[in-house]
């Protein structure tokens, strides 16, 4: 089984260290579900996976094959928190360029489909959040690495988004960060806490109020 | 160097690749005028492509930002793209500078009087 294993990594920035020895690891068919309050480094964390952070420390193993830049490997694609695609992209240059495998089932979705000739820049923000989510969802990579792919999406699109992740872990793994717990406990076969730079394995709600995650609303 | 490459870094960087375009047919234009026996032009060719070059770092690290995600999730670098960008320039100024070089005569004689006079 194909597998993304990052091990060791550490963080430190300024006096602060974000991350301490972090662990994560993702098999094809799998979607990782990555929670943690503001700060924790989620977010640092994927950039570091996906090469555009250096970190003090890490160990990055793509199929056994050591990494040190993820991005490069082509392997693994990344949804950052602002827009990636520029503006002048229309739909269908940008589903040619990320999408070439999967690209008619990513065709069969009607926004997409309608919406082909049209630029990024024509789009709201939660409709230009939601064709990215969707492009690297149907991305050619092994692995995406998803960085709030809910925000500014209405309660239908999110749905529709969490559908397409279940369809598409047949193909391949998934790390998923976001602020809408319910919705990465909805979509994710596991669950990892950031909490003071560490990771935790969360097997239910009651272990997010046990690591100060969710606040306890029966103390 | 590599056409696909190419083809993928100009669906952003375009209006780079065009100012640069643009410096090299200027350079040209020095060699027509200057001739080249003389080191003024090629003086100013080593330093008008450089200040080019790091005109299209600082606008890209400005105003293309976004686009490194974009560029990242090819699997390609904004180091890669910038060289792959520099070499189709070297390129481009070597054939202008080469076309200028063949056609010397016909600019600085021919075609002006042509403009004038409307005749050859």
């Amino acid at each position: 089984m194909q597998e993304l294993f990052i091990d060791s990594v550490t963080h430190i920035f300024g006096e602060q260290t974000i991350l301490n020895g972090v662990f994560i690891n993702c098999k094809i068919g799998e979607v990782v579900g990555l929670l943690g309050r503001n700060g924790s480094g989620k977010s640092t964390l994927l950039k570091i996976i996906f090469g555009s952070i250096k970190p003090d420390n890490k160990y990055l193993k793509l199929d056994d094959k050591l990494l040190t830049k993820g991005y490069l490997s082509k392997e693994i694609s990344y949804l950052p928190q602002d827009n990636f695609i520029p503006n002048e992209i229309t739909v269908s240059d940008a589903i040619e360029i990320f999408c070439k495998t999967h690209q008619q089932k990513l065709l069969e979705i009607q926004f997409v489909y309608n919406n082909l000739k049209k630029k990024f820049r024509n789009f709201s923000g939660g409709e230009s959040r939601f064709l990215e989510a969707l492009i690297l969802i149907y991305s050619d990579s092994k692995f995406a690495l998803l960085d709030e792919p809910f925000s500014q999406l209405a309660p239908l699109l999110v749905d529709e988004v969490k559908q397409q992740i279940h369809y598409m872990k047949q193909f391949k793994g998934f790390i998923i960060t976001d602020h809408y717990y319910r919705s990465i406990l909805d979509v994710s076969n596991r669950v990892v806490l950031l909490h003071n730079g560490s990771n935790y394995k969360i097997n239910n709600i009651d272990d997010l109020i046990l690591h100060g995650y969710l606040p306890d609303l029966k103390a | 160097m590599s056409i696909a490459l190419l083809k993928k870094s100009l669906l952003v960087y375009k209006p780079l690749l065009l100012w640069n375009i643009l410096l090299s047919m200027l350079i040209g234009l020095f060699f027509v005028i200057d001739g080249f026996n003389k080191p003024g032009a090629y003086a100013m060719a080593l330093i008008m492509k450089p200040i080019g070059w790091a005109f299209c770092f600082i606008v890209e690290l400005f105003f293309f930002k976004k686009a490194s995600y974009f560029y990242k999730n090819m699997g390609l670098s904004f180091r890669k793209i910038l060289a792959n960008i520099i070499l189709y320039d070297v390129v481009i100024l070597i054939l202008v500078v080469t076309l200028c070089l063949l056609c010397r005569n016909f600019l600085l004689t021919v075609l002006p009087t042509y403009l004038v006079n409307k005749q050859y």
